[in-house]
């Protein structure tokens, strides 16, 4: 099992710096002077080509890359132009904001996905299927901007119960101080606030509620297929005809050889939504790690860019990486192999 | 022994015998009829010209004249929705195309001539899917610029990965089949052995895939559009006229509405098509 | 199963640990009842909270709330330079100027203001050598470089002495990059041996003289969300309201909706098309003005770029195919058609006078746009349209505006393609002058004509970096440098007036398209709150109605 894991960590190592490579040479490849992209619209002639000395943009590529690459290790990401903030500060504020949100979206995703999926296959050709099926078969199709478009307008705007945007309604509290970044954490377990953790939820609760959609959809399927497939074994047939309980049958039985599919699309989709992200929170205007990316376009801001695509696309590496190390631990059978 | 006809003949007859008695794969085809014909025919269906405007008459609601209403410039919505139809579809298709086209052939090399060439080119089909494919595109857009064009180039590309992976396996199946060692054993080229019995073999699988990435390209072209990396903003392409009715703020509501409504229905369309072919190349599911 | 459940359990342990184990006075948390809070929903963001170190609008509409200058901008229109800090002052040929202080202000750190703390803040605000100065000064050079020297007569007394007449000087002192810093502020950056550090210095530690303040470091959350409290020893009397929090969300759809509902209690720049709806809402007020600003088509007028711009006839031709009338639907009735450079609030606007491309049937002007193009032997011509990626206060829907152009251009045979730019590099690109045609526009700041004419056509010397049409003539710029200078002001207007009729007759660098009007909207259920002849809004005579 060891030498599984330590062969599934050596070959990420390369697509690590690929990643990082990649990233470095978005400095270069965007449009523009790449000094411009470090600096902002007001530099002059004079403060570029200090600067392009100073930060050694003459240099060779590889050099520029061994030390851009030694900052990142140090956790310099260099300073972003439009805010003249280091973009380490930022990422330390929008990172726990995109997790929150796609954490959010992953319990709503499996809790009501997987659900559906057992509901579903439970009763095949019933009423249940059938939404199990369209539901699937919406959700994989559904515009997410839209979506989330159509939402906001109803509870937020018409409705009212709903707060717009942001992850807290700052001007209800005095003296909250974000502690780990994570708001439903410090609420829970720095505040122990019950109002606060409301209030955090209820702002979480749409963004994540729509940046759910596809992976619930997928989710779904997967888990009635699976399920179908399962509950026809044999073995829980011999479970049914022994006199377990059908309630029994279902959890410990089938959903347990239903597993490993179901977390392989559960962890695999948690790598979608990295992506998606950049849409959910554009529209929730969500201060998160994807609106980092496209502010940072808008105004060809070079550092946070390469910062925001370095961490969501090694994030989604790592993601994969867990997800294959840990069917190792769920599944003996591929312990077993390893070991002959 | 479905694989070893031949595609377009039998192939094409069986489908279209399942089709008659799958309900879902009806309704994805009759959706892409219809956007197809609305598509084809924009010039004769709409009743205004995608950039005509009535100055006279902006954000109108709907009426006799103008059945969905107009824009902020007083474009007719009804008339762009349909020109909408013919860009949409076109870019969705050539975004489709370039990944189907690139994807198979790196997939199709890799799977035959393994060793090396496999290893390198695996290589880098993992490490694009190291990236989340929307992210992809984003990157790459910013990379090229803001326009269409490069727009179908970003979606492109970001799609290929998956289209390599499923080919290479079709391709690594089909290799060690009889019928390929006979030809090799009968000193064909590789080029042909290729052309004439790999790459038809292979078609039916690309085709499904295809037609489930049509779905997947309206949605990521949209989503950029939306993102406003599609350049042009006048274009009927119904991300960008989302966008358009997005930054209308209370006038523009209807106009996301309805744009987003075709996008889904679209989208639906191509994947419940797409369900359905898959359901009638693997039997296994759909005996269920 | 359970195995899985009892890793992940694992691996979240140390996360509630470390958090429930995070400080060990957790910080009192108190709900904010909705009486004692005001919460504003802001388009712009803003990053640095240092008067001296930001160029940003976003920026500067916070540090007004914290800061005071000198001077300060009457309430009315048009602008006034009013006594704030200084109570009154004097000027000897606009070239020394004397302030006389006002007694008895504290800042929020606790020190007290005088002529040796006006003459600390002015040295670190002005110049980059200064041991406490932040790595960038944006405003020094344009507005501050001609100062001599700063000197505190005694006490209450400053004195600034200029190396050349300026009567622009006073306006200076009132831009909130002249807001006054603490001393003790000032000598805390002084310790700080990075310049990064000490431009963010005062994000953390607000040091004016204003209403409100930034009581803790956890009460600025980034860009999204500053918390401001009233300043207790305010000299203007204690702000009414305690807490104003200023909320950043970029979609104007959102932050009408917000204010619609109730959710908030001030927006700023409402969409044009949003206006009428939101002057219909009972339960809002919405407050529009006539703003100094002017969106305008720049044509480059040098021949090195080779651009067919650079023929006055093709110059001609495109300022008489613009009707700027149909232009105005675009904004709702919330802009004007304009026809020369300065926007009608100001002092030396010709108001009178109208280019004489501007004149006539549209018919006509066609034909002699035909005919002008066809003289110059010019058929088939396609010319690049750069634009704003973003909306600007004069210019709300960029790319709609540009597709205008392209209509209407299109009437003369002209094929324009028009192509969104990032501000960063817009900027870059007419500071070069390699585009020939950009769709932008201009605000001031401080009423003052000159902060118009000289960036947008003339320079020191050379074509300014702000000089859409690259245009230089030596003629127009030693005219400009003159109305600077000039005392009275039938003069100045007659001097200015000549100047437009030159410009637009002779040389049309530029087709003036409009000025737009700006807005504001709050709860009616909100009094006290106004809009200054510069436009900032001013918030600490806010509070709710009983």
């Amino acid at each position: 099992m060891f030498a599984h894991i330590a062969r599934r960590l050596l070959a990420a190592v390369p697509m690590l710096i690929g990643i990082s490579l990649v990233s470095f040479l978005l400095l270069h490849a965007l449009p523009g002077d790449p000094a411009a992209a470090l600096l902002g619209q007001r530099a002059t002639e004079e403060n570029k080509r200090q600067f392009r000395e100073q930060a050694g943009l003459n240099l060779p590529l590889h050099e520029q890359y061994l030390r851009w690459v030694s900052g990142v290790m140090r956790g310099d990401f260099g300073d972003s132009h439009a805010s003249n903030r280091p973009v380490l500060k930022e990422l330390a504020e929008r990172v726990p904001a995109t997790i929150e949100l796609a954490v959010g979206a992953m319990l709503f995703a499996t809790l009501i996905g997987v659900s559906l999926g057992i509901l579903a296959a439970l009763k095949p050709r019933s009423i249940w299927d059938f939404v199990c099926l369209a539901f699937a078969l919406i959700g994989v199709s559904m515009p997410i901007f839209w979506l989330g478009f159509l939402v906001q307008k109803l509870f937020a705007g018409t409705m009212k119960i709903l707060p717009f945007g942001q992850r807290l309604n700052y001007a209800g509290w005095e003296g909250f101080e974000p502690q780990t970044g994570f708001f439903v954490i410090d609420a829970i377990f720095y505040y122990k606030n019950l109002d606060l953790t409301l209030d955090v939820l209820s702002h979480l609760f749409l963004p994540s509620l729509v940046l759910a959609t596809v992976p619930m959809a997928l989710i779904a399927r997967i888990t009635r297929s699976t399920m179908l497939e399962a509950l026809k074994q044999d073995y829980i047939r011999t479970a049914r005809a022994k006199g377990a309980k059908p309630a029994s049958v279902v959890l410990k039985h089938a959903l347990r050889n239903a597993f490993i599919p179901i977390i392989t699309a559960i962890t695999t989709q948690f790598g979608y939504l990295l992506g998606g992200a950049v849409l959910t929170e554009t529209i929730f205007s969500w201060p998160g790690l994807g609106r980092y990316v496209i502010e940072a376009i808008e105004v060809l801001d070079a550092r946070p860019l390469q910062a925001g695509v370095l961490l969501i696309a090694s994030t989604f590496v790592l993601m994969n990486l867990l997800t294959d190390i840990s069917y190792s631990f769920i599944d003996p059978r591929l312990r077993k192999r390893e070991a002959s | 022994m479905k694989e070893f006809t031949i595609f377009f003949a039998t192939g094409a007859r069986d489908f279209w015998r399942f089709v008659l008695t799958h309900r879902p794969a009806q309704g994805g085809l009759a959706i892409i009829g219809l956007m197809m014909l609305a598509a084809v025919f924009a010039n004769v269906l709409a009743p205004y010209g995608a950039m005509e405007a009535f100055r006279d008459q902006l954000h109108s609601p709907a009426s006799s004249d103008h059945w969905l209403g107009t824009d902020s410039q007083g474009r007719d919505l009804y008339s762009r929705l349909i020109f909408g139809a013919r860009y949409t579809l076109s870019i969705a298709l050539a975004a489709t195309l370039l990944s189907l086209v690139a994807g198979s052939v790196v997939g199709a090399l890799a799977g035959y001539f393994g060793r090396w060439v496999d290893l390198v080119l695996m290589r880098l089909v993992d490490f694009m899917m190291s990236f989340p494919s929307f992210l992809l595109a984003v990157v790459t857009v910013a990379v090229l610029g803001k326009s269409l064009e490069n727009l179908i180039w970003a979606v492109g590309i970001a799609g290929a990965p998956s289209f390599a992976r499923q080919v290479r396996a079709e391709v690594l199946r089909l290799r060690s089949l009889e019928f390929v060692e006979a030809a090799h054993s009968l000193g064909y080229s590789h080029g042909r052995i290729l052309a004439r019995h790999i790459i038809p073999n292979c078609l039916t699988p690309i085709i499904v895939l295809g037609t489930l990435g049509m779905g997947g390209s309206i949605l990521s072209v949209a989503g950029l559009a939306f993102l406003g990396l599609g350049g042009d903003v006048f274009v009927p392409e119904w991300g960008l006229m989302l966008k358009l009715g997005w930054d209308q703020s209370s006038k523009g509501a209807f106009q996301v509405g309805v744009s987003g409504a075709c996008i889904l229905v679209t989208v639906l369309g191509f994947n419940l098509f797409g369900d359905g072919l898959r359901d009638w190349l693997d039997p296994r599911s759909r005996s269920r | 199963m359970y195995r899985f459940a009892s890793m992940l359990a694992i691996a979240l342990l140390p996360v509630v640990w470390l958090s429930a184990c995070g400080g060990n006075s957790v910080p009192e948390l108190k709900k904010v009842e909705k009486k004692d809070v005001i919460v504003v929903a802001r388009g712009d963001k803003s990053e640095i909270l240092d008067p001296h170190a930001t160029n940003s609008g976003g920026d500067a509409y916070l540090i007004q709330q914290m800061y005071d200058t000198l001077v300060q901008p009457s309430a009315k229109p048009p602008v006034r330079w009013e006594p704030c800090l200084a109570e009154s002052w004097k000027d000897e040929d606009f070239k020394v100027f004397t302030f006389n202080l006002r007694k008895g202000v504290k800042f929020h750190d606790g020190a007290d203001f005088n002529a040796a703390a006006a003459k600390r803040s002015f040295e670190r605000g002005t110049n980059l050598k200064d041991p406490a100065a932040p790595p960038k000064l944006p405003y020094a050079e344009e507005y501050f470089g001609d100062i001599e020297k700063i000197e505190a007569v005694d006490d209450f007394t400053l004195r600034i002495t200029l190396k050349a007449s300026n009567p622009k000087f006073i306006a200076s002192c009132g831009l909130f990059a002249a807001s006054i810093v603490s001393p003790k502020a000032i000598a805390a950056m002084e310790k700080e041996a990075n310049a990064g550090a000490r431009q963010n210095w005062l994000t953390r530690h607000p040091a004016g003289t204003g209403p409100y303040t930034i009581a803790k470091e956890g009460d600025y959350q980034g860009a999204e969300t500053v918390i401001m409290t009233a300043f207790d020893g305010y000299w203007g009397g204690k702000a009414a309201t305690s807490r104003v929090v200023f909320n950043h969300d970029k979609d104007h759809k959102k932050r009408r909706e917000q204010l619609t509902s109730g959710a908030v209690q001030l927006i700023d720049s409402p969409a044009p098309e949003d206006w009428d709806l939101l002057s219909k809402d009972t339960g809002v007020t919405l407050y529009s003005w006539e703003a100094e600003n002017l969106c305008y088509l720049g044509l480059n007028t040098d021949a090195a770029n080779g651009f067919a711009t650079s023929k006055l006839e093709v110059r001609q031709a495109i300022a008489y195919a613009i009707d700027r009338e149909q232009m105005l639907t675009l904004y709702a009735g919330t802009a004007k058609a304009h026809h020369v450079l300065l926007p009608p609030v100001m002092i030396g606007h010709p108001a009178g006078y109208r280019p004489s491309t501007d004149t006539g049937s549209r018919a006509e002007r066609l034909e002699k746009a035909r005919a002008l193009l066809k003289g110059a032997g010019v058929e088939k011509l396609e010319l690049k349209l750069l634009h704003p990626a973003v909306s600007r206060p004069y210019l709300g829907k960029p790319p709609e505006v540009a597709d205008f152009i392209r209509q209407q251009l299109a009437e003369i045979g002209i094929t324009v393609k028009p192509e969104p730019t990032p501000m960063r590099e817009l900027g870059d690109i007419i500071s070069k002058g390699t585009a020939p045609m950009v769709l932008i526009g201009w605000m001031g700041e401080t009423g003052e004509p000159d902060n118009f004419w000289t960036p947008l056509l003339s320079g020191r010397g050379k074509p300014s970096d702000n000089n859409v049409p690259r245009f230089w003539d030596k003629d127009v710029a030693a005219k400009v440098d003159a109305a600077a200078v000039e005392r009275d002001i039938s003069k100045r207007e007659a001097m200015y007036l000549e100047l437009e009729k030159t410009v637009h007759e002779k040389f049309r660098p530029m087709v003036p398209l409009l000025t737009a009007k700006q807005a504001v909207a709050w709860r009616s259920e909100v009094e006290g709150i106004y809009v200054d002849s510069t436009g900032t809004y001013r918030l600490h005579k806010a509070h709710y109605k009983e």
